[in-house]
């Protein structure tokens, strides 16, 4: 689905990412951890358009996307859910996920709209709400719920457990499994290692700005290196 | 508020703005009114981009400058009627506002305020100081008023010419009202609230916020326009940044993002400072006050407050 070869790109002159190589096959699942400053933000802004590639290539399904804008890389069908619960505050839950779904043409948006409301009922419950008036856990499904509206070939999720409670985290985690379930290809930035892992089919460990280790969830939970430094064992 | 009752009060405005020219004696209140309509016309263009899109636009009045010139200009040296002339003014000034929003819409917030802001200066220097062309501080004056398609309608008479322009704020208010409740609409709101989330969705946010720039400068050239051929006389001093300035006033004290504060902030702009004439010296001082306590008092505008009143009372009930 996703194939990334040789990637470097960075700010001005100076060069975060030292040429990345990154697949996410069909319906895989795949994390990308690491620490602060490891390149993390600047892969996911370099896939979804927001900055251009200094070399490289980016493909989806073969076409490359690499140096298209933002939104031209959307209609391609790579929707992202930025990190930080991001809402329309003003406009109700229902507006919202009309929103998600607001490049496409076809009719089936009415029974996506039933079909996230019955994935998340507290949606249903809230949809005719302000989404800023709802509880930080209630905007990320919300964030979350929007982004499938868009219907993406791949779903970007940038941190979604960031500033959330233990519990919400948790929640969070259980419904990106549930849409792992559902068979939606997935490349998930976090840095709550265990979680990410977790959920993971495979997972990359960015270090530096390059990739240092790459394998199955299970791998690199159980790798020693990956243990000490990032799951606190 | 229920939609009926909403409706109930637009029809109830509109009657009184009919009625208007027969309950006023004093002919200077009829001519008051006529400015607060062209106002009302620039204001509605003033709320498109500032108060649904988020972006303050400081050149407003500059804009309004290029629709009272070019309809003039293009009387005087082409001979088209004057209906051509006001007709082609937004187009003209949507030529403008293209050339400066393209670049000044990939700036945000101050940012974007402060380079409008600049253009309204330039837009100001160059009328000043072209002189073989717009005269200078001068002025031009005996701008021909609209003929009448029948000889009934005599636009040199301030109550036709009113009407007229009472005709015209209501279509372009029509116009906003359309916009606003469009597709496009739904992306300036969301501009407004979240504009990276809008280009997450696969939506180019910069062609609407271009969209929604250009609209407001062709209501504020259709607004120049319509004041040029009323005063019959115009000069750079009317399309400063000071003009700019009270149109943004009118869409804050009346209430941003809502149809009707455009309506009543333009005649609380155009009004206001008239009523304060009896402090003489202290009028300016007055009107600048009132406005500071307006806006930290009823930050949502003079509507934001009736439409808190009436939650208050519907909820007592």
């Amino acid at each position: 689905m996703l194939e990334v070869r040789g990637l470097r790109a960075g700010y001005g002159a100076i060069e975060v990412l030292h040429g990345i190589d990154l697949d996410v096959a069909e319906g895989e699942c795949v994390a990308l951890i690491g620490a602060n400053g490891a390149g993390k933000t600047t892969t996911l802004k370099t896939i979804c358009g927001l900055l251009a590639p200094k070399a490289g290539t980016i493909r989806l399904r073969g076409r490359e996307i690499g140096g298209l804008s933002g939104h031209a890389i959307v209609r391609e069908g790579v929707t992202m859910c930025p990190e930080g619960r991001q809402v329309f505050p003003q406009m109700s839950v229902l507006k919202n996920l009309r929103m998600g779904a607001y490049a496409r043409s076809d009719d089936g948006q009415a029974d996506d709209l039933e079909r996230m409301m019955d994935m998340f009922p507290i949606l249903r419950e809230r949809a005719h709400q302000a989404a800023g008036t709802l509880s930080g856990g209630e905007q990320e499904m919300l964030a979350i719920a929007r982004a499938l509206m868009a219907r993406p070939k791949l779903c970007i999720f940038d941190e979604p457990s960031l500033g959330l409670a233990p519990k919400i985290v948790a929640e969070v985690a259980a419904t990106l499994g549930r849409i792992r379930e559902m068979g939606m290809t997935i490349l998930l930035v976090e840095q709550n290692s265990l979680m990410a892992l977790r959920l993971a089919d495979r997972a990359y460990l960015l270090e530096a700005g390059e990739i240092v280790l790459e394998g199955t969830g299970q791998e690199l939970q159980s790798h020693p290196d990956v243990a000490k430094a990032y799951l606190g064992h | 508020m229920t939609r009926i009752a909403v409706s109930l009060l637009y029809a109830g405005a509109l009657v009184v703005l009919i009625a208007l020219p027969q309950l006023i004696s004093v002919k200077y209140y009829l001519h008051l009114s006529i400015l607060a309509l062209i106002w009302l016309i620039v204001s509605q263009g003033q709320n498109l981009i500032q108060g649904y899109t988020g972006y303050v636009s400081i050149v407003g009045a500059g804009f309004m400058g290029i629709g009272a010139y070019s309809t003039t200009l293009m009387g005087m040296h082409l001979g088209l009627p004057v209906w051509l002339t006001i007709l082609l003014a937004p187009p003209m000034t949507a030529v403008f506002a293209l050339i400066v929003g393209y670049p000044s819409l990939r700036m945000k917030g101050h940012y974007f305020a402060i380079v409008t802001l600049a253009f309204n200066l330039v837009i100001f220097i160059v009328l000043l100081n072209f002189t073989e062309l717009t005269q200078g501080e001068a002025g031009i004056t005996g701008i021909p008023k609209p003929a009448g398609w029948l000889e009934a309608l005599n636009f040199r008479d301030r109550e036709v010419y009113y009407y007229f322009v009472l005709a015209v704020a209501v279509l372009t208010t029509g116009i906003a009202w359309a916009i606003v409740r469009s597709r496009v609409g739904q992306i300036l709101m969301a501009i407004r609230q979240n504009e990276d989330l809008v280009g997450a969705l696969g939506v180019a946010a910069w062609k609407y916020k271009l969209f929604a720039f250009v609209a407001s400068a062709m209501f504020a050239g259709l607004g120049g326009a319509l004041y040029a051929h009323y005063q019959s006389f115009i000069n750079p001093e009317v399309f400063g940044v000071a003009q700019s300035l009270d149109a943004i006033l009118a869409v804050i004290v009346g209430g941003s993002g809502t149809l009707a504060g455009p309506m009543i902030g333009a005649f609380i702009v155009i009004f206001l400072p008239e009523y304060l004439r009896f402090a003489d010296s202290f009028r300016l001082i007055i009107y600048g006050l009132l406005l500071v306590l307006a806006t930290i008092f009823m930050p949502r505008g003079i509507v934001g407050l009736a439409q808190d009143l009436g939650a208050r009372i519907a909820g007592r009930r």
